[in-house]
């Protein structure tokens, strides 16, 4: 019953009613609610596009040529949290990269695992996340054709493995899963600053029921809100392709099996700093961190935007139809993934439940503990500077 | 288990300002006010009993409930906070659906006790309005509803009466009364007429002590002789009021006349019953607050 009560109050906020807009414009503006390319099997002599593959001999010539040319100009580019940066190196560093240069073009007999390594040392020099990293190398400078055979294993995967619908799904959930790893704690933060507007959370404390109880049904209403309408629009996304694949075995769940393993996560996280971090100091800062995070999280995953997961990439990032290989080989990182997010979403929610208690029996008042800290590091400051 | 609330040398502090010092009181069943000044610590000790704050020291028992054991402290007690209110856009009996959840009652007896409870507050007519949509009275009334849903041994209510009209205030201190013939019933205020007409049994707090627990009658008794009614003119009126506590004063042409507070019979002044208001002033009068008192009417 209280479940119901706190959804009900939930859906019908404006809040919630502004994401669901957003939830529906973001996958539409960029036609993943309506997919209209098939996944057909290759013929001979078609394109098949290109993808990456980790090929030493194309690797090393090209890497090698790229570094010569940014050690000539003495400008590296390189991206550090996903932001476009170019490095210019001092003398005594442009000599390092000389003695790199020399060790990669005068050995004849210069082994990938040699390559690598002076590859490395260049990307250190000019402070990481370079071409030359370990993440970029391959992605930059293994960029091939797809053969024929190549493309027939594709589909042979994407029909075997994915049964055509989780490729879709995929897809949908890495543009959702952008959107939903930052909008839902708008509604945690609207949800729990509502007791303090109204001038409730005296009544709400003064009642039997334990804090435990009420936060986390509060977060689970709030999830169930947020998941419903994603979970509709992720079989809207998927049906749009069921047609298209007439007679082939789909997998029906594939959506859903996405959205709560995939987006669930995500959407668990923001809802729990939402609500922590709205319990600790009674203010909205929540939106503030979880935009920090998600807006870092996002420009650090472009790198990684056709697959390649990594354990504490809060965004999900499977920019690319297929590409299920990628999936199969990052499936036990992906796996890991979520479920230290939700981990650290429980987390979240337990230290809430503790500071929820602790403003029960007035031991802790966010606002007034949080203008206290910050009036005691001015009146710090003003004795300092007096 | 008897209705009893039994608080012994109970100290609360805010940083290093006492709020509560060494305040012991008994609390029986039936109306019991609680009287004193904005800022006198009545709050803090509602706030205390309904554990939203937790005491320095000392020791307080609520039904036999020790005041540590807050999940039984609540089941016990039904609070109206000083500052009421509810979500604006709920309805009348969605608010109260929603706090009777969380106070744990089971959907039937829930449904029946809100019937008859906003039938108790005269409410049943405006069960489908919004929160928003209410009079401040209503918003009491509906208050002392919430409070009640749990059935509570103790209902504690904290300045109920402040910002009502006559009418709504003589229909609140009713229904208090009414939900008091049960149950131990704490009435927090600082309007001394809210006291007269519902309590027998009171405490009077200043600066987080108290300064007198007994009847109504007693404290009345403990006033008698010391009230006076005198007729002065208005250039006496400056230097009377400097020497005597006045309670009232009611002016009419060149004449002002009098009633104040005094140890001893004055020429020309008129001895006479003192009310409750004259016997509150006298009590802080006694102990120490004369300076602060006079000066002016109450």
């Amino acid at each position: 019953m209280l479940f119901l009560k706190e959804l009900k109050k939930t859906v019908f906020s404006v809040t919630f009613l502004m994401f669901v807009f957003i939830s529906i414009y973001l996958p539409g503006s960029q036609d993943v609610l309506n997919f209209s390319d098939p996944i057909s099997v290759p013929k001979p002599g078609e394109d098949y596009g290109t993808h990456t593959k980790e090929l030493p001999e194309r690797i090393m010539p090209f890497a090698t040529a790229r570094l010569i040319s940014e050690y000539e100009a003495n400008s590296y580019v390189a991206y550090p949290i996903g932001f476009y940066k170019t490095v210019r190196l001092s003398e005594d560093e442009q000599k390092q990269m000389s003695a790199i240069l020399s060790r990669l073009t005068e050995n004849k007999q210069l082994t990938y695992e040699e390559f690598k390594a002076c590859m490395q040392d260049a990307d250190d020099l000019i402070g990481g996340a370079s071409y030359y990293s370990e993440s970029n190398l391959v992605k930059t400078f293994g960029r091939v054709p797809m053969t024929y055979e190549e493309a027939l294993e594709q589909y042979e995967l994407s029909k075997n493995t994915d049964h055509f619908t989780g490729t879709y799904a995929r897809l949908f959930c890495d543009y959702i899963g952008i959107p939903l790893s930052i909008l839902p704690v708008f509604l945690a933060v609207a949800m729990c600053l509502k007791d303090k507007r109204s001038r409730i959370s005296e009544l709400i404390y003064t009642r039997k029921t334990s804090s435990a109880r009420l936060l986390f049904t509060r977060f689970f209403a709030i999830l169930t809100a947020i998941m419903l309408p994603v979970i509709v629009l992720s079989y809207i996304s998927n049906s749009s392709v069921w047609g298209m694949h007439d007679g082939m075995a789909l997998n029906y769940m594939a959506p859903l099996n996405y959205a709560l393993g995939w987006l669930l996560p995500s959407a668990m996280v923001s809802v729990a700093v939402g609500i922590f971090f709205t319990e600790l100091t009674g203010t909205p800062i929540a939106i503030a961190v979880q935009s920090l995070w998600w807006f870092i999280d996002l420009y650090a995953g472009i790198a990684r935007l056709d697959g390649n997961y990594a354990l504490f990439q809060l965004t999900l990032r499977h920019n690319k139809l297929g590409n299920t290989q990628a999936f199969i080989d990052g499936f036990p990182t992906l796996v890991a993934n979520r479920l230290f997010f939700a981990g650290v979403a429980i987390m979240l929610m337990v230290a809430a439940v503790l500071i929820y208690e602790q403003k029960r029996r007035g031991n802790l008042n966010g606002f007034k503990a949080s203008k206290k800290s910050v009036m005691g590091l001015a009146n710090r400051k003003n004795k300092s500077e007096a | 288990m008897e209705n009893l609330i039994e608080i012994k040398n109970l100290n609360k502090f805010y940083g290093k300002k006492q709020a509560l010092s060494n305040v012991s009181l008994t609390i029986e069943q039936g109306m019991f006010g609680l009287l004193g000044r904005n800022g006198a610590g009545k709050t803090t000790l509602m706030k205390t009993l309904v554990t939203l704050l937790t005491k320095k020291s000392g020791s307080i028992t609520v039904c036999g409930i020790p005041i540590e054991n807050a999940k039984e402290i609540r089941k016990a007690v039904g609070y109206l906070p000083q500052d009421f209110s509810m979500y604006p856009t709920m309805k009348v009996t969605e608010a109260m659906d929603y706090l009777g959840i969380l106070s744990g009652i089971e959907t039937k007896e829930r449904k029946e006790r809100i019937d008859m409870l906003l039938q108790k507050v005269n409410l049943t007519e405006h069960r489908n309005k919004k929160i928003r949509a209410l009079s401040g009275g209503m918003k009491r009334r509906l208050g002392i509803a919430q409070a009640l849903l749990n059935d509570p041994k103790v209902l504690i209510v904290d300045e109920p009466t402040a910002g009502l009209d006559p009418e709504e205030r003589i229909r609140f201190r009713n229904l208090l009364c009414d939900v008091a013939e049960s149950r131990i019933v704490i009435l927090s205020t600082h309007i001394v007429g809210d006291i007269e007409a519902t309590c027998e049994k009171i405490a009077i707090l200043n600066e987080g002590s108290i300064l007198y627990h007994g009847t109504v009658s007693n404290l009345l008794a403990a006033a008698k002789n010391k009230v006076f009614t005198k007729s002065v003119s208005q250039h006496e009126l400056p230097a009377f009021k400097k020497e005597y506590y006045i309670t009232s004063m009611h002016t009419q042409g060149n004449k002002t006349q009098l009633r104040f507070l005094s140890d001893l019979p004055i020429a020309d002044a008129e001895r006479c019953e003192p009310n409750i208001e004259d016997a509150y002033m006298f009590c802080l009068w006694q102990h120490g607050e004369k300076a602060s008192l006079l000066g002016g009417a109450l």
